[in-house]
């Protein structure tokens, strides 16, 4: 099947009320991991870096389809269907893809599934580890603040998070900021 | 200012909720949703389930936790239902048991996954007893006992507060 077709499929209604109804995050995950549209998205985005790139493109335009933004964000299921597809296929776009998502405000189900994402993966790139945070001690806070009349929205890591980042996880660890520079919006975001 | 924002849980949020011993109950901190949306959604739900009867619509974000046990104020995760059970009294009955009040847990992989309220019990075909129950941030549905989403699994456990 043609990823047109599919996107037809994963931004459908019918493929939203799926996990719309759901009030368990671990529902969702035994949901996506059985879900034949993912699956066959991720067949098609295995053997095809343009297919990867060309979800990633789409999920960063139905990040912006947003034309109530007072409201929950009408494309989050479709969203988390993206985020998951390119968690099977491709670290550096996934974490491109986390960095947007976690910006993004009225989020649910990408937002739950960016933040474990982030906590519990080694992302790597071209065989080589970018990095781990390690479970439990890494907390990622999302907090705003008010600004004159305005909230700013922002999100940060704890310091007291454990790295490890090399090329086979078992040599010394590196600073933390070389460590990152293979996710810059993470550096800027450490406090 | 810090302030709550949406995509996380509170151990107290915007309205507190305490059990009847006195604890407070974690909620997570929704965002409203867009009614047109929520309607368009609800009607999906009605043709993929023609037997079920759609009860309400609201913008506001309460799930089936929240209907049960904080009068649609909030949403709290299915994760704490045995909290909740425990902290309010809830005893474990059998399916023959159940009475229009009771309490139906579903489990889909045998994780928890949905709760919904007994209206009234069908004694000839048990699975036939209507339940009220929120479907997530959708609607609101009255339904036969096992006509719920797929994820949802099956109904496994049921609960009384009944003094027995």
């Amino acid at each position: 099947m043609r990823t047109n077709q599919l996107f037809d499929q994963i931004e459908s209604v019918t493929f939203a009320i799926r996990y719309s109804v759901l009030s368990s995050f671990k529902i969702v995950k035994l949901g996506l991991q059985t879900d034949e549209r993912l699956d066959e998205l991720i067949r098609e985005m295995q053997n095809s870096p343009e297919g990867r790139q060309k979800v990633f493109e789409r999920l960063l335009m139905l990040l912006k389809e947003n034309p109530h933004p007072e409201y929950a964000h009408p494309k989050d299921e479709a969203l988390v269907g993206y985020l998951y597809g390119l968690s099977h296929t491709d670290d550096a776009l996934t974490l491109k893809a986390i960095e947007s998502i976690l910006l993004t405000p009225k989020l649910w189900w990408a937002k739950q599934l960016a933040d474990e994402l982030l906590r519990s993966r080694v992302f790597t790139s071209n065989e080589n580890v970018f990095f781990k945070i390690i479970e439990p001690k890494v907390q990622i806070h999302t907090q705003s603040k008010q600004v004159n009349s305005e909230y700013q929205l922002g999100w940060k890591v704890s310091r007291n998070i454990s790295v490890v980042a090399n090329s086979n996880l078992t040599t010394s660890s590196k600073p933390i900021e070389k460590q990152y520079g293979s996710a810059p919006f993470l550096k800027e975001r450490i406090s | 200012m810090e302030i709550q924002i949406p995509g996380g849980e509170s151990p107290l949020g915007k309205n507190p909720v305490f059990t009847r011993l006195g604890n407070p109950i974690p909620q997570l901190i929704e965002d409203k949703n867009d009614i047109e949306l929520i309607r368009i959604r609800a009607k999906e739900l009605l043709n993929w389930h023609p037997m079920v009867q759609l009860r309400s619509l609201s913008p506001y974000p309460y799930n089936c936790m929240g209907l049960i046990f904080a009068a649609r104020r909030i949403s709290i995760s299915i994760d704490h239902i045995n909290f909740v059970l425990k902290e309010d009294g809830y005893k474990s009955v059998k399916l023959s048991e159940i009475i229009a009040g009771d309490i139906v847990v579903y489990r889909f992989n045998n994780e928890l996954s949905h709760v919904g309220l007994i209206m009234e019990v069908n004694r000839t075909l048990l699975m036939n007893s209507r339940v009220i129950s929120k479907w997530g941030r959708d609607g609101e549905f009255i339904h036969f006992m096992n006509d719920v989403p797929k994820l949802y699994g099956e109904p496994v456990e049921y609960y009384t507060d009944r003094e027995r």
